[in-house]
């Protein structure tokens, strides 16, 4: 049973600790803070703590009166489950306690007490559920796990010794190999026992003779106990092994208590409990009696070289195991975990079950899951990750692009027989377009993932993700649901919706427990005046303690040294007054990251790239350069360019990640600093969406997005819960600059999450309040509910009768989240009626518009308004398209009809929005053809960035390129793509005169503008993550290999020939003047794929 | 002596031997050796009786109790925790307190006799349980593990209030068994030295119990045959 907020609670009543004293408990809480904050960052942080020879005898004290608490149940502990469970509750929640303190404390220096020691930290560890916070205590404790030497020792010592050394493995578990050597080790005692036993059964009286038999017994049943529990760890054999565990320990303990050894009798009850829970905890004990397939995942990734994984965090253990994340009856499972909690393995669980729930003989007719994530970066991440976990079992992931339209590479992936997909990973709008669409015919949905679920709430893009939800209920009525998503009360609301059924929904509410991936220093920094230097300034750092999510912490204390970046005063703080924020959030960057990658966000790229100026600056160069952040450097100098300014700031370990580079770029900034490879990661404040990595510590210059709006608190935790890397620090640190109104930024983070609202509800709410309500019908065509009348278009576009679209109106809308719960609630029902009212007058508007409009906006994803005016302005063109004019050649050769194409896609609003940013900074869509072109006719970004964005912005070549990506890859890649891809379709032309080849290439030409290149192989190139400079070239290769005749784009083929390219290929394929190796190549492409780990 | 079968006998822990032998084969190590060393008759040496009249001495005089016997020096010795000879509890006017007993055994005619004397010496031993708040902390903790579900669980915890309030506020006992003429100078050097830096709320007794001359010699022998006869 996972520990509860209720036992630590209880914990106080306990004898043991009340004899503490109340003040001496509150002191020692304070202590154990302090000495934590101090221990992790105290060489960066100066706090201003007092201490004393006495705090130690009073956190020996209370450690020892914890462990008493833990001792009374440990007994209960070592049992299956069931019989006293207050007394188990107790012992967790001591053991938890326990751990708290005994981790601060000093390893006794002495040989035999350093054994004991570090055997009993690590089971009071286990038996308190904080064995992910032991294993980086042994990463901080490396010297007190070192084995003694055993020359020389009595037997019984040599047996303890090595029993020592295969317990520290246990207890870290680095890998396959450290658990397998175990099995040798106690193998090799056993051959030990003819050569030294005899020696330490003599010499001595008969009583001791007795004693050392009896120690040796204990110490036998032990060793047996050991190679049990490393086997079961590795193999999951036998499938049950608690019998045998119990029987050695058993007969262990009564040997030691026999031979009169307390402590020896002490430490294998601990042990005895650490190993059972350590079962409990183990992959192979959750999935017992799942199926063969997760039984195959669970052995892949046991065995696997890299981050081979044994055991489940509490959180996950209690989802599996308490919380029925696998039950079968539950169709939709929403969970709240604390961010870095594991989701992905809980989700990848869940995926297997789906797919074992819809398995079929006929490949046509398999089940598949969709996984579905906010962004472009977070989709490649997750298909990245799930790739490598799913490959060796077989396993298919696919990644559809971020572009809105289902391109013809896609169509043939999902439609492909040869190896068909199993996961399909995509964004909220693409999934629609392929929901709303049956592009995935016969086989049924088996589970929709959606990960930052809680963005259904979002303005802007949350109405969208609720009926994308809707959605799937109305199309795919197999498909269960699993939502993920953290700080959400009351989640059951969510569940019971998609569940439709009370008994069908399970909410796994884990965001509160007590166990957390690392403790959290959170406050407010500024800059002061420091005379001691001329125009000298250091950091302050206010610790705040008005959240319980951070340590409590009291007081301002310094950080780092007089002008920590090298600015003047003048430019952080002038006569009390704060400024240069982002000046100041990079020095707390700058300070912080000797102790691991920081993050230094601002809501500006400009200010992201002046953050990163002046942290390179500051920080000596990385000696030597590591290999990876060569090969990146590598990397942009060929795709971006050799001067582009982050190959620079590189050289001293400083990244930049924002919408200003391509995905990439930004792929592989948060490659290295997942790895651990970069000093400072500056982002703009939309990391806040993508970061799914952990950082050592998070600094914000503003709460704020551009335009002033605030992030959510749901959003800011969730950012700051990746501040701390699980098995590295104990302690997170995330500050925000105070600026000059530090105490609404002290409100803001003391806000509470709150439950999820509909956004749905949300703009009902808005305009009740506006007391407009009653006109819902007249305001349904403003932006905001563009997504709900493409959600009504849907159901017209399946129906086409009107009497059938208003008839199942309502039913429509309880298939959303808003209004169920507006039904739901009699306070609420006129605004769930005002819903239905103008979703009947839209469904009577749609019925007036021409025929097909409908099913246009369905497989276009405009709007049905956008549909009718983009017909509207196509006819008004001069000269009408013709479908030669679509052929790539003629679009992009000069005189094409792009920019008439781009002067169309203005005027629909859904596209017009992004376009427009790119016209307003030039000479309208000339300008916007003109880079479509080039960057489909393979020009470097460098040379666009010149030729279109340098002379406005001063000779600034960082912020000509950082425009020129963010028009490529922002608005050319998403509107761009998805205007073509529409507008073919709404042009209304006939295709049929083309040839077959032609026509494949007009329906390949959204994905050539969205990968930047301008044929169909390079496109299948790019699709499986080459780089742009080299896809042209592998795309020639790739055609040589498969031969000119294949009719059909294959993924799956163009991903197995790059996986097979030798480094010598890649070397014929690299582009002349390439600073990039073929190995480079191979390497490069290994990491943006995921086949590198 | 009505209580010296429980504190001098081992049956308990005799009548499990049989069971841990037999355990053993499933370990996969060889239980030969063990077994030659276990499987023969137990033996009471003279010092054990020494140790088992200091505790019937102490539960009777002083209101101690003993969870568990004390015989247990000589394994001590080799033992992972250096410990105590005897482990327990002891009532005074404030209820209880923790009690740690070190007992020594001695026929040699000097006074004091080398079993007070030297690192491995009685007063060594005191002056390790006053000093060493690790070796007390883990017979605390041995004491509550032992404690739990007992019918002293409540003594226990009242100790332990008053361990976990002040760590020396414990009782020590140092117990000498002679059969030489009574001498005080068998304990006076001892005394001096253990009161020098001993925490206020310490308390240490240092006792010596003095046989009839020669009794030590063979004793456990006695006992043995003594016990052999009252046996059914």
């Amino acid at each position: 049973m996972s520990l509860s907020k209720q036992a630590l609670e209880a914990l106080q009543d306990h004898w043991a600790v009340n004899a503490i004293g109340a003040a001496d408990l509150e002191r020692t809480e304070r202590l154990v803070s302090e000495r934590l904050a101090q221990k992790a960052v105290g060489r960066q942080i100066s706090f201003s703590f007092s201490s004393s020879r006495d705090h130690d005898t009073l956190l020996e004290r209370l450690a020892l009166a914890f462990e008493m608490a833990a001792v009374e149940g440990l007994e209960e502990l070592s049992r299956p489950s069931g019989e006293n469970m207050e007394l188990r509750d107790q012992a967790t929640a001591a053991s938890f306690r326990a751990f708290d303190i005994r981790r601060l404390l000093p390893v006794p220096a002495r040989t035999h007490d350093r054994l004991f020691f570090v055997l009993q930290v690590s089971a009071v560890a286990y038996c308190g559920d904080r064995w992910s916070d032991l294993r980086r205590w042994y990463k901080e404790n490396e010297e007190a796990l070192k084995p003694p030497s055993v020359a020389g020792t009595p037997w019984d010592r040599r047996l303890l010794y090595r029993l020592f050394h295969c317990w520290v493995r246990l207890f870290r578990k680095q890998g396959w190999d450290d658990l397998d050597r175990i099995r040798e080790i106690i193998a090799g005692l056993r051959e030990d026992q003819n050569r030294f036993e005899t020696d330490c059964l003599q010499n001595g009286s008969p009583g001791e003779h007795r004693a050392i038999a009896l120690r040796l017994a204990a110490l036998y049943h032990w060793a047996k106990g050991t190679e049990i529990l490393a086997g079961y760890m590795l193999l999951g054999q036998p499938p049950n092994p608690f019998g045998l565990l119990d029987k050695h320990f058993d007969g262990a303990i009564r040997a030691a208590r026999a031979s009169g050894d307390a402590q020896h009798e002490l430490i294998l009850r601990w042990m005895h409990t650490a190993a059972r829970i350590m079962v409990t905890n183990s992959l192979w004990w959750a999935t017992r009696a799942v199926n063969s397939r997760t039984s195959d995942f669970v052995r892949s990734l046991t065995s696997r070289e890299h981050r081979a994984m044994f055991e489940l965090l509490p959180p996950q253990r209690a989802a599996l195991l308490e919380q029925g994340l696998l039950d079968q009856a539950k169709t939709a499972i929403v969970i709240d975990l604390p961010t870095s909690g594991g989701k992905t393995l809980l989700a990848q669980f869940r995926i297997l079950q789906a797919l074992n729930q819809f398995d079929s003989d006929e490949d046509s007719e398999k089940g598949w899951v969709a996984y579905v994530a906010p962004t472009r970066a977070l989709c490649a991440q997750i298909a990245r990750g799930l790739r490598t976990d799913f490959d060796p079992i077989g396993l298919r992931v696919e990644q559809l692009t971020a572009a809105i339209e289902v391109d013809a590479f896609e169509e043939e992936l999902l439609t492909e027989t040869y190896r068909p997909f199993h996961v399909l990973v995509a964004t909220p709008e693409k999934l629609s377009l392929v929901i709303r669409n049956k592009k995935v015919e016969k086989r049924p949905l088996a589970l929709v993932v959606m990960d930052e679920a809680h963005n259904i709430e979002a303005k802007g893009r949350g109405l969208r993700i609720e009926l994308l939800l809707a959605t799937v209920k109305m199309d795919c009525p197999l498909a269960n649901f699993l939502l993920l998503m953290p700080y959400v009360e009351g989640a059951e609301s969510v569940a019971r919706w998609l569940a439709q059924d009370v008994n069908a929904g399970q909410a796994i509410s884990l965001g509160t427990v007590p166990w957390k991936p690392n403790e959290r220093i959170l406050g407010l920094y500024g800059a002061a005046p420091d005379d001691s230097k001329r125009a000298g300034w250091h950091l302050r750092f206010e610790t705040l303690t008005t959240t319980p999510k951070a340590m409590g912490l009291s007081g301002t204390h310094r950080v780092g040294n007089v002008r920590p970046i090298d600015v003047p005063k003048s430019e952080v703080v002038t006569k009390g007054r704060q400024k240069g924020l982002g000046l100041q959030t990079a020095a707390m960057a700058t300070v912080m990251s000797t102790r691991g990658t920081s993050v230094a966000i601002a809501n500006n790229i400009r200010t992201v790239w002046k953050m990163a100026a002046k942290a390179a600056q500051s920080l000596p160069s990385l000696d030597p350069v590591p290999r990876r952040v060569q090969l990146v450097q590598n990397f942009l100098r060929t795709e971006v360019g050799s001067t582009f300014e982050l190959v620079a700031t590189l050289e001293k370990g400083v990244g930049v990640h924002h919408a200003g580079l391509s995905d990439d770029a930004r792929t592989l900034m948060e490659w290295l600093a997942e790895t651990g490879t970069l000093r400072v990661l500056c982002a703009t404040t939309t990391i806040a969406q993508g970061i799914n990595f952990p950082v050592s510590s998070v600094f914000l210059q503003t709460h704020k997005y551009p335009y002033g709006q605030e992030m959510s608190s749901r959003e800011f935790w969730n950012l700051a819960g990746r501040a701390g890397r699980i098995g590295h620090d104990s302690v997170g640190v995330i500050g925000l600059a105070r600026g000059s109104d530090p105490n609404s930024i002290i409100e803001f983070v003391s806000r509470s999450t709150g439950a999820l609202a509909s956004r749905l509800v949300s703009q009902l709410n808005e305009l009740a309040a506006q007391g407009e309500l009653a006109r819902l019908s007249d305001v349904l065509w403003q932006d905001q509910w563009e997504d709900f009348r493409c959600y009504v278009a849907h159901l017209w576009a399946e129906k086409k009768n009107l009497d059938a679209v208003l008839s199942d109106s309502e039913q429509l809308l309880r298939q959303t989240f808003g209004y169920t719960s507006l039904r739901n609630d009699p306070s609420q029902r006129q605004k769930a009626d005002a819903l239905l009212r103008a979703t009947r007058t839209y469904a009577r508007k749609l019925a007036d518009m021409p025929s097909g409009v409908a099913e246009l906006a369905d497989s276009t994803g405009f709007s049905p308004e956008g549909v009718t005016r983009a017909m509207t302005e196509l006819r008004k063109l001069e000269n009408g398209l013709t479908p030669s004019d679509w052929a790539p050649e003629s679009l992009f050769g000069g005189g094409g009809r792009i920019a008439d194409l781009y002067g169309v896609m203005l005027s629909v609003p859904q596209l017009g929005r992004q376009l427009d940013e790119i016209r307003g900074e030039g000479h309208g869509q000339m300008r916007i053809s003109e880079i479509t072109r080039d960057w489909v006719n393979g020009k470097a970004i460098d040379v666009i960035a010149r030729k279109y964005f340098s002379q406005e912005t001063d000779d600034d070549r960082t912020l000509a390129i950082t425009r020129a990506c963010r028009a490529i890859y922002r608005t050319i890649s998403n509107s761009g793509t998805w205007g073509i891809a529409a507008l073919s379709r709404v042009s209304g032309l006939n295709f049929d005169s083309l040839s077959d080849a032609e026509h494949r290439k007009i329906n390949a030409l959204p994905a050539m503008v969205y990968h930047g290149v301008r044929t169909e192989d390079a496109v299948l190139m790019r699709m499986n993550a080459a780089p742009r400079s080299v896809a042209e070239n592998l795309g020639k290769l790739y055609r040589e290999t498969v031969g000119e005749d294949d009719g059909q784009y294959s993924i799956v083929k163009a991903r197995e020939f790059l996986k097979n390219l030798s480094e010598g290929e890649w070397r014929r394929a690299r582009p002349e003047g390439s600073a990039l190796s073929g190995g480079g190549y191979k390497r490069l492409w290994r990491v943006l794929s995921g086949e590198a780990v | 002596m009505a209580l010296w079968p429980q504190v001098l006998f081992d049956d308990e822990g005799m009548a499990g031997i049989e069971e841990i032998l037999h355990g053993i084969v499933s370990t996969e190590f060889k239980d030969g050796g063990l077994r030659h060393v276990l499987a023969g008759p137990e033996r009471i040496e003279g010092w054990r009786v020494g140790e088992a009249i200091a505790e019937t001495w102490l539960i009777d005089h002083r209101d101690c109790h003993f969870p568990w016997p004390g015989w247990r020096d000589e394994r001590k010795r080799r033992s992972s925790l250096p410990g105590a000879d005897l482990v327990g509890l002891c009532a005074d006017s404030q209820g209880e307190r923790m009690a740690f007993g070190e007992v020594k055994t001695s026929s040699e005619a000097r006074c004091p006799p080398r079993v007070m004397n030297g690192p491995t010496g009685l007063t060594q031993q005191l002056a390790d349980l006053r000093d060493s708040t690790s070796i007390r902390d883990d017979l605390f903790k041995y004491l509550g593990l032992r404690a739990n579900g007992a019918a002293w669980m409540g003594r226990f915890q009242q100790a332990g209030e008053r361990y976990l309030s002040s760590k020396s506020d414990v009782r020590l006992f140092g117990f000498l068994v002679r059969d030489v003429s009574p001498h005080e100078n068998d304990l006076n050097v001892g005394v001096e030295r253990l009161s020098q830096g001993c925490p206020d709320d310490t308390r240490i007794e240092l006792l010596a119990l003095y046989l009839p001359l020669g009794h030590l010699d063979g004793i456990g022998k006695v006992v043995v045959a003594a016990r052999a006869e009252e046996l059914p």
